[in-house]
This record gives C-alpha cells, sequence and structure tokens, in this order.
C-alpha cells in the first residue's frame, strides 16, 4: 500500500530528526490535578435522541442502535 | 450429547482430580452515585427505554470531551480499596485510553485509571489492585442491539491475585467481596451488577480468561466447566491453548472469543481531556473515618464482644443493617437470647423470601420488643417467629400485629379459668369419659380451651388448672 | 445597517462567489430568521457584544442542527447534536452563525485543499492555497463573507491561513478557550481561536469566546478579560524578540517582509531584542509524533456504528496516513521509542520558548516559511507539506498564545507576522497586532461592508 510505504518514510525520518533526550515528559500542558465535579441531579435531554436517530445508520423501533452480530455467536 | 460428555469429562476429572487449579478474578461492580463518571445523564438505566439516559458525551459524539471526574466515584472507590486493606497510591492517579474495536464502546476506548489501591487482601486472597472505571454500553452479540444508557455508569474494578484455587473457594471468595462491597453502601443495591472475568488455568497449562461472567453462580458453573473442559485436553494429550472464551448462561458452557494469538494491544495512553487524580492523606483520613468496620473484623468482634457462636455472627454480620440492629438489640436484650433469634428466626424467613434485611422493614426496636416479650412469658418462641412474618408480610409493627393477631399470651388466671369452666360445662361427654378412666379424653377438653383463649393460654397450665377443677 | 439587511448582503455576496472560493460547506438555513430576532433585541436594547455580527464556523467545532463534516466524507451527513461551548457563547452575545466553513479534512494539513468538499481558493491571491486547516473561515473573512470567522489551531491552523489571506487570527493559550465541542485533531495542543479582518473584532470574539468552562477539565480558571476594551496601540518599551533560527527556515523574500514590519514596531517605540530558540527545528517531529498518537485515538470513534462513515475506509490520504503512523506507533512496544520521546522533547521545546519569553513581551517573527503554493501543485512528499508547521507547532507545544497579522506582501501575496507571548497574555499580542494595523493602516471601521 502506498500510504503505508509513505507512511515508513514519515516516521523515518520524523524520528531521526529527534535524536536522545532526557527529560520528563509534558503530558498535560495545563498543570492541573484533581479536576473532579460532585455527583449532583442528573440531566436529560429530550430532543437529543431526535438528533441520534437523524444520524444513526441502523435503529430499531425501540431505539437500539443495530450493529454487527457478535463473530464468537454462531 | 452434552449430558454424554459432562458424565465422561466427570469421570475423567477424577483422574486428573490432583492437578492444582489456579483462578484470579477481575470484578466490576457498578459505583451507586447519581450520575456517570464523565457527564451528568442518569445512571439508572433499568426500565428506561434504550438510548434515552445518554448525551453527547457517553455516545461517544464527535467533539464532546469528558465532564471533570465524579467526586463520589473516586472517594467510593478509595473507600473500597481500603475496606480490602489496599494502599492507596500516592503518585499522580492517570486515566488511561483502553482502545479496542466493540460496538458497546461509543469512542472506540474506555476511559480506565491507574490503580487507586495496591497490595490488599480478601479472606486470605491476593488483592492486586483496585481502580475505576467507566462501564462500556450493552451490546446484545446475538441480535447485533446496542443500548447506551449503561454507558458511563461508574465502576469499580478490583483484581485479585490468582490465589484461588477451587470452584468453591471461589463461590466464597466472591460472596464475602460482595458482602464487603455492599458493606460500603457505594455500589448499586439492585443486585445482579456484579461481572466478572476469570484467568483460570491448571498447572502447566496455558491460562484461559472468561469474559461475560454475571453473577457467583456463573463463575461458579464456568469455573467447574472449565476445569472440566481443560483437564478432558490434557486427558487427551492437548495442550490448553491460550485464549479468552465467553461463558454462555443458558447453556452453561464457556466458547472460543478469541485466540491470544491475535491478542489486542490496547495501546494505552494517559487520557489528555482529563488530568490525573492525586489522592491527599487528607482524603483517605477522612474517608477512613467514616467507612464501615469490614464484615471480618465485624464477625471477630461480635464473638470476642458479644460472646456468640461463631455461626451466629457470620449470618448476623452477611448484612451490614442486620449487624447495626443487632448491636441495638444487644443493648437491652442478651446477646445469647438475641444471636440464635436472629439466625434462626429472621434470617430464615428471609432467605425464604430472597429478602435483605434491608428490604424486610424490621427495625431494631421491633426485635426488641418481640424478644423482650418473649423474656416476660408474653410471647411464645413459635408466636415471636410469627410477629417476624407478619412485620416483613404485612409492613406493621410489632405491637400492632402482637395486638391484631391476638398474641400475647393470657396469663390472667381469671380469663383461663373461665375458659376452662365454660369447656368443662360444653363438653359434659368428655369429662365423664375421663373421669371413668380415658385419660386421653381431657385432651379434647384442653383443645376447646386453647381455641377460646385462641392459642394464647399456656397448654400445661390449662391442663393443670383442668385436672385440680374435675378432682374436686 | 440592521443585521437582517447585513446578513443578506452577505448572503449575496456568498451566492455569487463563494461557487469559485469554496469558503463555506453549508449555510445556516435559519440565518434570517436569527438577524430578524437580534435585530428585536437591538432596538430593545437588549443585544449582547456580538450583536448582530454575521459569524463563520470552521466546520470542526460543533453547531446544533448544522453539519459538523470536518470537511470528510466520514461525517458528510453528521448533524450536531448539540452546540459547543463556544457557540454558546457566541448566541448568548447575539452574534449570527452564518455557516460552516470549509478546512483541510479533520484539520490535518496546511494548505486547504485536502477537503473532501474541494479546496478552497485565496481571496487574497487568487490561484494560490488559502493555508489550512482554518482555510475556508481565513478566506470566508478575507472575502468578505462575514465579519468574524472560528478556526482551530493544533500546529498552525488559524495562524497559517491568516498569514496567507492576509486577515487577523489569533490562537490562544491551551486553556483559554473551551474546547468542548470541538472535534478533535490533538486534544493537548487543540485550540479555537478567532481569525477577522482586524484586531478589534479579533479581540471582541476572544472576550466573547474566553473563559472557564467548569465542565470541561483542562479549561484555566482565570478572571474574564476585557481584550477590545484594553486595546492599546501605545507599545513604546515593549520588548520584542526575534530568533536568528526563523531566518534558517524561512524564504528570504518573506524574511524581507518580516524584518520591514520589525522596524516598523521599532518605529513605535519597541526595542528589537534577540532570542535564541536553537531546537526550533525539533519542533516539527516532536509536533507530528504527538499528533499522530492522539489523533489516532481521537478517531476511533468514527467507526461507523452510530453515524457517519468508518474513517479508514472513506478519509483522504493524508488523514488514513496520520491514523496507520499513530496506530503504528501508540503500539506498546514502541511507546517509549516515539510517542513518549515526543513528549519529553515537549518539555524541551517549552521550557526553550518560556526562557526566551521571561526576558520579553513579545516574541515576532515570520508565520509559514514559504510562500503559499499554487492550487494543484502536487505535492508528493509529505514531509514538505509538514514543513510549513515548523514556524507555528512550537506555540502549541509549549500551549502559549499566538496571533497573526498582515506584514505586508511578496510577489503581490500577503505575508503574515506571527507574534508570540506568555500563557495568559493574549492581550499584549493584540495591543502590539493592534500598533502595526494602525500603522499600515487597515482599521476595522473603514473595510466593514
Ligand atoms: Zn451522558
Amino acid at each position: 500500500m502506498k500510504v503505508q510505504k509513505e507512511a515508513e518514510k514519515v516516521l523515518k525520518e520524523l524520528s531521526e530528526a529527534l535524536g536522545e533526550i532526557n527529560l520528563s515528559e509534558t503530558y498535560y500542558v495545563v498543570e492541573d490535578i484533581n479536576i473532579t465535579r460532585s455527583d449532583g441531579e442528573a440531566k436529560v435531554d429530550k430532543k437529543f435522541r431526535e438528533i441520534i436517530k437523524k444520524n444513526a445508520p441502523k435503529l430499531d423501533e425501540e431505539g437500539s442502535f443495530i450493529m454487527e452480530v457478535g463473530k464468537w455467536v454462531e | 450429547m452434552r449430558d454424554d460428555e459432562q458424565s465422561e469429562s466427570e469421570r475423567n476429572a477424577e483422574r486428573w482430580i490432583e492437578m492444582k487449579v489456579i483462578i484470579g478474578f477481575e470484578i466490576h461492580e457498578q459505583l451507586n452515585t447519581k450520575t456517570k463518571l464523565y457527564c451528568d445523564s442518569p445512571t439508572n438505566y433499568r426500565d428506561v427505554p434504550p438510548n434515552t439516559h445518554v448525551c453527547e458525551v457517553c455516545t461517544g459524539m464527535p467533539g464532546a470531551k469528558p465532564y471533570p471526574v465524579n467526586q463520589d466515584a473516586i472517594d467510593a472507590a478509595v473507600e473500597i480499596a481500603l475496606m480490602l486493606n489496599c494502599e492507596i497510591v500516592k503518585e499522580p492517579i492517570y486515566i488511561q485510553r483502553k482502545h479496542y474495536d466493540y460496538p458497546d464502546l461509543p469512542s472506540g476506548y474506555q476511559r480506565t485509571s491507574l490503580p487507586i489501591g495496591r497490595n490488599g487482601s480478601l479472606s486470605g486472597i491476593g488483592i492486586w489492585e483496585v481502580h475505576l472505571e467507566e462501564d462500556p454500553g450493552k451490546y446484545d452479540p446475538i441480535t447485533g442491539k446496542v443500548d447506551y444508557n449503561r454507558s458511563g455508569v461508574p465502576l469499580v474494578e478490583v483484581v485479585t491475585a490468582p490465589e484461588i484455587y477451587s470452584p468453591e473457594d471461589a463461590r466464597n471468595f466472591l460472596r464475602e467481596l460482595t458482602k464487603v462491597l455492599s458493606y460500603t453502601g457505594k455500589v448499586r443495591p439492585e443486585g445482579g451488577t456484579m461481572r466478572t472475568d476469570t484467568n483460570i488455568s491448571i498447572e502447566g497449562g496455558a491460562r484461559v480468561e472468561i469474559k461475560n461472567i454475571n453473577s457467583i453462580k456463573g463463575a461458579y458453573r464456568a469455573l467447574k466447566f472449565e476445569i472440566t473442559r481443560q483437564k478432558n485436553l490434557r486427558k487427551r494429550g492437548v495442550a490448553v491453548k491460550r485464549e479468552t472464551r465467553a461463558f454462555l448462561e443458558a447453556q452453561m458452557i464457556t466458547k472460543t472469543m478469541r485466540v491470544k494469538e491475535e491478542a489486542e494491544d490496547y495501546r494505552y495512553i494517559p487520557d489528555p481531556d482529563i488530568p490525573p487524580l492525586v489522592i491527599t492523606s487528607a482524603k483517605i483520613e477522612s474517608i477512613k473515618k467514616t467507612m464501615p468496620e469490614a464484615p471480618h473484623l465485624k464477625e471477630q468482634r461480635f464473638i470476642r464482644q458479644y460472646g456468640i457462636k461463631k455461626d451466629d455472627a457470620w449470618a448476623i454480620t452477611g448484612e451490614i443493617e442486620m449487624a447495626d440492629a443487632f448491636e441495638e438489640v444487644c443493648k437491652e436484650i442478651d446477646p445469647k437470647t438475641a444471636a440464635p433469634f436472629f439466625r434462626h428466626i429472621i434470617k430464615k424467613k428471609l432467605n425464604f423470601d430472597n429478602k435483605t434485611f434491608s428490604e424486610s422493614g424490621l427495625t431494631a426496636g421491633d426485635i426488641t420488643t418481640i424478644l423482650k416479650s418473649m423474656n416476660l412469658g408474653e410471647l411464645t418462641a413459635s408466636s415471636g417467629e410469627l410477629v417476624i412474618r407478619g412485620i416483613i408480610e404485612e409492613h406493621k409493627p410489632a405491637l400492632h400485629i402482637i395486638e391484631e393477631k391476638g398474641l400475647k399470651r393470657i396469663t390472667e388466671k381469671d380469663v383461663v379459668e373461665k375458659a376452662v369452666e365454660e369447656a368443662i360445662a360444653e363438653n359434659q361427654r368428655a369429662v365423664q369419659d375421663y373421669l371413668s378412666g380415658k385419660v386421653e379424653a381431657l385432651n379434647f377438653v384442653v383443645g376447646s380451651v386453647m381455641r377460646k383463649t385462641r392459642g394464647r393460654a399456656d397448654a400445661q397450665t390449662v391442663l393443670e388448672m383442668l385436672k385440680r377443677k374435675l378432682e374436686k | 445597517m440592521d443585521a437582517e439587511e447585513k446578513v443578506s448582503r452577505y448572503l449575496e455576496k456568498i451566492k455569487k462567489e463563494d461557487k469559485k472560493i469554496k469558503a463555506f460547506i453549508e449555510l445556516n438555513p435559519n440565518v434570517l430568521e436569527e438577524a430578524r430576532e437580534i435585530d428585536r433585541k437591538i432596538k430593545q436594547r437588549k443585544a449582547g457584544t456580538l450583536a448582530g455580527l454575521a459569524i463563520a464556523i470552521k466546520s470542526n467545532i460543533n453547531v446544533r442542527g448544522l453539519r459538523a463534516t470536518c470537511a470528510s466524507k466520514t461525517l458528510e451527513n453528521y448533524v450536531s447534536a448539540y452546540d459547543a461551548t463556544v457557540i454558546e457563547r457566541i448566541k448568548r452575545e447575539d452574534g449570527v452563525i452564518i455557516g460552516m466553513t470549509n478546512m483541510d479534512e479533520f484539520a490535518c494539513g496546511s494548505s486547504g485543499e485536502t477537503s473532501y468538499f474541494g479546496p478552497t481558493q485565496n481571496p487574497a491571491a487568487p490561484g494560490r492555497i488559502p493555508g489550512g486547516s482554518s482555510s475556508g473561515s481565513a478566506a470566508a473573512v478575507a472575502a468578505q463573507f462575514c465579519d468574524i470567522a472560528l478556526g482551530s489551531d493544533t500546529g498552525g491552523s488559524i495562524r497559517n491561513p491568516a498569514s496567507h489571506c492576509g486577515v487577523v487570527g489569533l490562537k490562544p493559550t491551551y486553556g483559554l478557550v473551551p474546547r468542548y465541542g470541538l472535534i478533535d485533531l490533538a486534544m493537548s495542543l487543540d485550540q479555537i481561536g478567532p481569525i477577522a479582518r482586524d484586531v478589534y473584532f479579533t479581540a471582541l470574539m476572544l472576550e466573547v469566546i474566553a473563559g472557564y468552562n467548569p465542565m470541561e477539565c483542562t479549561t484555566i480558571n482565570v478572571p474574564k478579560q476585557e481584550y477590545s476594551k484594553n486595546l492599546s496601540r501605545n507599545i513604546a518599551g515593549y520588548k520584542i524578540g526575534f530568533a536568528r533560527e526563523f531566518e534558517e527556515f524561512t524564504d528570504p523574500k518573506i524574511m524581507g517582509v518580516i524584518k520591514n514590519s520589525l522596524k516598523k514596531l521599532e518605529n513605535l517605540g519597541a526595542e528589537i531584542v534577540d532570542v535564541q530558540l536553537p531546537n526550533l527545528g525539533k519542533g516539527l517531529s516532536t509536533y507530528y509524533l504527538t499528533v499522530f498518537v492522539e489523533f489516532f485515538s481521537a478517531t476511533r470513534k468514527f467507526d461507523g456504528r452510530r453515524y457517519g462513515y468508518k474513517i479508514e475506509e472513506v478519509c483522504g490520504r493524508e488523514v488514513l496516513r496520520r491514523i496507520l503512523l499513530g496506530k503504528y506507533i501508540s503500539q506498546k512496544e514502541y511507546s517509549g521509542k516515539y510517542y513518549k520521546k515526543a513528549l519529553q522533547f515537549r518539555s524541551l521545546i517549552k521550557q526553550e520558548l518560556l526562557a526566551a519569553l521571561s526576558g520579553v513581551d513579545v516574541i515576532a517573527g515570520p508565520t509559514v516559511p514559504k510562500l503559499p503554493h499554487e492550487l494543484g501543485t502536487k505535492i508528493e512528499d509529505p514531509l514538505i507539506m509538514y514543513g510549513y508547521d515548523v514556524l507555528t507547532v512550537p506555540a502549541n507545544l509549549a500551549g502559549i498564545p499566538g496571533g497573526v497579522i498582515k506584514a505586508g506582501e511578496a510577489e503581490g501575496i500577503p505575508v503574515g507576522l506571527q507574534i508570540q507571548g506568555k500563557p495568559l497574555e493574549e492581550q499584549r499580542i493584540l495591543n502590539v497586532m493592534y500598533a502595526l494595523e494602525s500603522n499600515s493602516g487597515s482599521r476595522h471601521d473603514e473595510k466593514r461592508i
């Protein structure tokens, strides 16, 4: 596959450009911790279902998505 | 066909019985929060139509980001870890994305935290870790139906060391764990939300993972089946494959889902949308202050403090609400009287009705009333049991039931005497028979007295009173 | 002129000219109705700060009821189920959403050519690419199809097209503007920001969309700033850093224009100071290795089961390349070699940039090292395309703000000056741009239709 070939070249050149380093990783630019919320009253947007319906490839009459059958189930 | 196989394999199993079985669990239990782990959708997905208790976050709509983590879920996981004697991790706990492609995963990855607690133990079995994750949606592999109402409900996962050596031990362990979890009050009380993945291997064989186990009974059956299957293979000289199997509850068998050669690489990365969690010592201390005593510790304390039998203590501590009620009752009643009553009368009725103590409506006050009356001789043992049944079935207080059913023993001598005199007058034939030597004829008269007093008189007292009257 | 009239003029202009420019993917069918509603509010003096302004939105930002396609067949028919936080804020301030703009597919590109709906033209340099990935947003502003546009910037996607199209753009500090509702390219780098024809509108839009979102984990909780009110052309005494390393990567024709504008800044009383960015070139690898992994993760939801199509089956080559690379390097056995290493270099680049900024108010330099190529030019080597981002990615890696304003023209093509600042010091960037803008005579009130 052509994309695959190109990808290999891209990866080689990008990683070669870096070289070695001994620093800790920056996973988060904002150095906050413990971003939490308290459990509170639940909310439901009734109209949300309409948009799910609009976008779903396949829904049954009850509103379940219909997806593939499990491979390991005969 | 399967029956034949099983009986054959059972015979085989006997020959291979000396081979050591090694079992480990990953147990998932839903936490009892109002909102989901990363959004404000409701967690009660039962009895609502599919895909209604959802939003863009828990259905993986493009652009949705997780809300800040539900603090109550974190606290619950910490408490459960503490109850399982874990060390709480002090380093930053990253929420990882665990990638895999499956219909029930709306984002193509599941958010799962690094361990919150480590190196715990329960019933002598090591607890490797406790962590927090989000429940996927519900996928029925047979019809292909997917409902995301469950997606995002907080789960606590408990990972045990592979230190369980038989299906029976496995069952006992799971029962004990369920007890601990329900003690915290932080897991969903409905029951049936426990899901376990089990690793099982037979000495010298490959490890097999069994998924889709949804109950303790299911775990026991799946293990039984799997041990037989593996031993059977080994006996025929076939190597056990390292694989993931699904437990099909209805058929009570396990079935290959995927072989490990195609083992999945989950490509874990810390979720860039969620900064790490840090559990502070202050937080740990405040949870420790309010968390309940672990059931096995409570059991030991009951034996020590109240001088009751181990079996009684075990039964009473089965449920924290019952254990609390017992302690309350013991403020006024001798524990040695109360304990057997709890175990043989109350627990028996609850088991029969398949109810928990908290569902039963029983209170420490009611139980104290009953036991007091029994001690005073106002209530017979069998009446006491009737009152318990009445409370559970009719949801009325003890005094009300005693009154309504007229269960209070009649001790007033003149009332009994009056009934005896009436009975003698009404049953002259039986009286004559008795007086002419037919001793057993008197039982008929006693029965009449008991009917008149609706069973509240003491039969022995009645008999003696009758004899005295007739001998005059 | 009331909002309704203005919007209908924009619509007319779009109808006439956008077939060629392709700035929009979809127009808001209710826009006139919404404008009328806002006119009523204006009359009652109840309208917000964006009252009646026509806002174009990049197609990777959710506007409830409109399609957020990301210019991909994957989401060709995906109708947004909700408003992004920035959209809620725009609506609250009575901005009118005019439509959804074209872009590089899933924001993967710097040319505006990878859209499933076809490439966007550069209104300021006909025949050339507009830059990307917020190609349609920059083009819509340059072509005067709207008052302000929203773009997103992961490695330069606001600043690059703003430079090529000769408009103003600003990538805010990471975490200043909520990302809720922005379809991810790389979660740790993405920011939404304004693109406008002048600094005032840029500041105005920033002030509306910036600010803490308690329902998001990565926004910063800082007090609201009134950027537009605090605009000042007085930059006397400002220390403006310039790094020699910029020149190594940049076309001399562009450098000429940049140097010119640095002189202008000096004339306005600023002091140009040398700063060192020795690892500038390493930003590209750091950036792309990070993007591949995060983008792979972000696209796992596009499995075609709930909406749209399975991404790998319908997407363009650049998107597929990034997914494959991300899948490859995020394997357990390679994580130390690529992703972790990239995150380590990210620390280095962040440190270096913050150190350089510590002695100055802002750093000024070029935005894109090359002039926009002619539309249709075949660039086979993805690394050449990636090279367009070398000057813009460091700001994203460090999470700092960066603004772009037209510095002049080379061969008749706009060239943008990039001004980078310390975290949360957007005001200084805006002020420098404001000073430069009034000096070159392109004031916001002169060009309005
Ligand atoms: Zn939700």
